[in-house]
């Protein structure tokens, strides 16, 4: 079914359901909002969006708070198993915990899915310094872990993600080009080591490392974020490519084994 | 050679160096044997040297009517394998060290208790015939009370496979002092019979596993290229028993010296030196797991014996032990295969003795990371956690 094109696909999809997951995608963007503001932004009738709404508070995906909906936690639950189903992520947790102990900056777990970075962890002693959440999605080329997984894709894969998601700029250092981002992908796969100085968020640098399996099969990446004024140029090069490399090996190693233990 | 006839079902989970050296002495009982490995070229091997059935996950080795297990994977890896065999009733041979940590251990040892099954712990040091003959002195009271341990094991360039689990903090547990101090380790705590211990002192450091000009000299053990090294390369130990007698335990994968593995064992009455530095340096570049083949114990393993008498006039008497030489990874074998299905717990390297060195092991790195000595008491602490 992947492979429909995606006029077919769109053809057999259920309008309905699409208009329940924008009003849950809405509700986190606005972080609540009462039925009138969602009919100021969405295109259904207020009515509809009602029995949607209606429908959702049912099913317990969503709640009522100081006359307003917000998102229930029941998505934590099916975000939870999603999480947890990803080959290394209880490895990658105890890693990203204990990198972040040592260097005390944001270390993440990062996934690609559907051509997308996902955070699947993240760990930081500043929460509020931090851009990211656990979830949080973005596009792959704009940052170290992002690319640090592209690097590791065929070159089939990696131009078919361009062609999807595009390599939009978040600043004015983003790869914004297919020709900048496969000189730079070559340079990670030699050194094996990602690296990105504000390319998606000014003032924030990024180490990352990838993570693969025993066969060589791309997992994901870790890495460390920091501000650029809370990071020595020796750390960024050197203290924490071999921290991230030891803790990658790790994962790895730990990801062969998760199997073994009782379903 | 025991066990002729009766026909076993063996499980091998973990195909790597320690599971193939099981793996060769295999042919010489009369098993059906069934190996698992994630790695589809240890299984190849596996087959290449056995000849039995392989699959893919140590787990599903359990869905076969297994009469015993062992288990030669990663120590972070032993624990859920060896609770569930224990738990379904399949005594087990697991390979030092017991886990990757004390907790770990417990759990395993928690397991053997609730379970008619039994848990064997691979130190095979102890089946070398001139350790077996030490212990029998030891127990006799040839020596008087043994008051003091000298014991070293230093390999040259003995680093096994940097970059692999083995070096990794989260998957071994440690480094030289739990990898091969843990042989010297139970060796002497037998010698002093398992009795309560009342501090350890330890130290550990780093020198030639994260240097790039390491040389590979001897050695054939796997190096993958990667940065994955956050063990100690070696350990000096001091352990004094509740009873008084005190321990030096110096444990080193490398150095620049000569290799060393050797125990003084000091007695009241008279004294001994077992050695075997020639066990592992006659197999240079291949490891102790190897085979052995039979020859004389002096060629190989050195016991002597060292007494003072005032026969005719006052002189001292060293004697050196002869004795037919064994291989002692066969002779473990036979041990647990003898007591599979016996129900009574193994009286050499039981799983309590396993879960003992394992604490000693583990205060000793707590001792490390304190810079100071740690008593028995927090033993106890860790105990009911």
């Amino acid at each position: 079914m992947n492979e429909a094109p995606t006029s077919e696909r769109a053809a057999r999809t259920i309008k309905a359901t699409r208009v329940s997951l924008t009003i849950l995608e809405e509700l986190k963007t606005r972080d609540g909002a009462t039925l009138s503001e969602l009919a100021t932004d969405l295109s259904p009738s207020k009515s509809t969006l009602h029995c949607h709404l209606g429908t959702l508070l049912d099913e317990g995906y969503v709640i009522k708070e100081n006359g307003e909906y917000v998102l229930s936690l029941k998505s934590l639950d099916l975000g939870g198993y999603a999480c947890e189903r990803k080959n290394g992520y209880k490895s990658g947790q105890e890693n990203v915990d204990k990198l972040a102990r040592q260097t005390h900056q944001p270390v993440q777990f990062v996934v690609a899915e559907n051509g997308w970075a996902s955070y699947l962890y993240q760990k930081a002693e500043r929460v509020h310094e931090v851009p990211t959440r656990v979830g949080f999605t973005t596009h792959l080329h704009c940052t170290a872990a992002g690319k640090a997984i592209l690097a590791n894709l065929s070159e089939e894969t990696v131009r078919k993600i361009v062609a999807e998601r595009g390599l939009p700029a978040y600043t004015d250092r983003t790869i914004t080009t297919r020709d900048e981002l496969f000189d730079e992908l070559e340079s990670i796969r030699s050194d094996d080591i990602a690296f990105d100085v504000s390319e998606r968020w000014d003032g924030i640098q990024c180490v990352a490392k990838p993570v693969r399996t025993a066969d060589g099969e791309i997992l994901g990446s870790i890495s460390i974020s920091a501000q650029r004024e809370m990071v020595t140029e020796e750390q960024f090069k050197e203290t924490y490519p071999a921290k991230l490399a030891n803790s990658a090996s790790v994962i790895s190693i730990n990801a062969s084994y998760e199997s073994i233990y009782p379903d | 050679m025991s066990n002729t006839g009766d026909d076993l079902t063996i499980g091998l989970a973990g195909l790597g160096a320690q599971g193939i050296a099981y793996a060769h002495r295999f042919g010489r009982f009369d098993h059906t044997y069934i190996g698992a490995d994630f790695d589809s070229s240890a299984r190849a091997e596996f087959e290449n040297v056995v000849g039995g059935a392989v699959t893919e996950n140590p787990k599903d080795l359990l869905e076969y009517d297994l009469d015993g297990l062992i288990i030669a994977l990663p120590p972070k890896f032993h624990e859920p394998i060896a609770t569930a065999a224990l738990e379904s009733g399949v005594d087990v041979l697991i390979e030092k060290p017991v886990a990757h940590t004390l907790h770990s251990a417990r759990r395993i040892e928690n397991a053997a208790d609730e379970s008619d099954a039994n848990a064997m712990v691979g130190f095979y040091t102890k089946f070398y015939k001139s350790s077996s003959i030490l212990l029998g002195y030891v127990a006799d009271g040839y020596f008087g009370d043994v008051t003091h341990v000298d014991a070293v094991i230093e390999r040259r360039r003995g680093l096994p496979g940097r970059g692999t689990w083995f070096t990794s903090q989260d998957i071994a547990g440690g480094g030289a002092l739990i990898d091969i101090g843990i042989h010297a380790l139970d060796l002497v705590m037998a010698i002093y019979d398992y009795s309560p211990i009342e501090w350890t002192w330890g130290q550990t450091t780093t020198q030639f596993g994260n240097k790039d000009d390491y040389l590979y000299l001897e050695t054939t053990s796997e190096h993958k290229d990667t940065d994955l090294f956050d063990v100690e390369d070696a350990a000096s130990v001091v352990i004094e028993f509740a009873n008084g007698g005190t321990v030096n335990l110096r444990v080193a994968w490398a150095t620049n010296n000569r290799e060393r593995h050797e125990y003084r064992i000091h007695g009241t009455d008279r004294g001994a030196r077992l050695d075997l530095t020639q066990v592992y340096t006659a197999t240079v570049g291949r490891e102790e797991t190897d085979i052995v083949q039979e020859d004389d114990i002096t060629d190989r393993e050195i016991l002597e014996l060292y007494d003072v008498r005032s026969i005719g006039e006052n002189h001292f008497v060293d004697s050196r032990v002869v004795a037919k030489g064994v291989d002692a990874y066969e002779r473990q074998l036979s041990a647990f295969f003898d007591g599979i299905g016996s129900r009574t717990p193994y009286e050499k390297n039981s799983i309590r003795h396993g879960v003992k060195v394992q604490e000693v092991v583990d205060s000793i790195y707590r001792s490390a990371s304190k810079g100071e000595p740690v008593p028995t008491d927090s033993f106890d602490d860790i105990d009911r956690r």
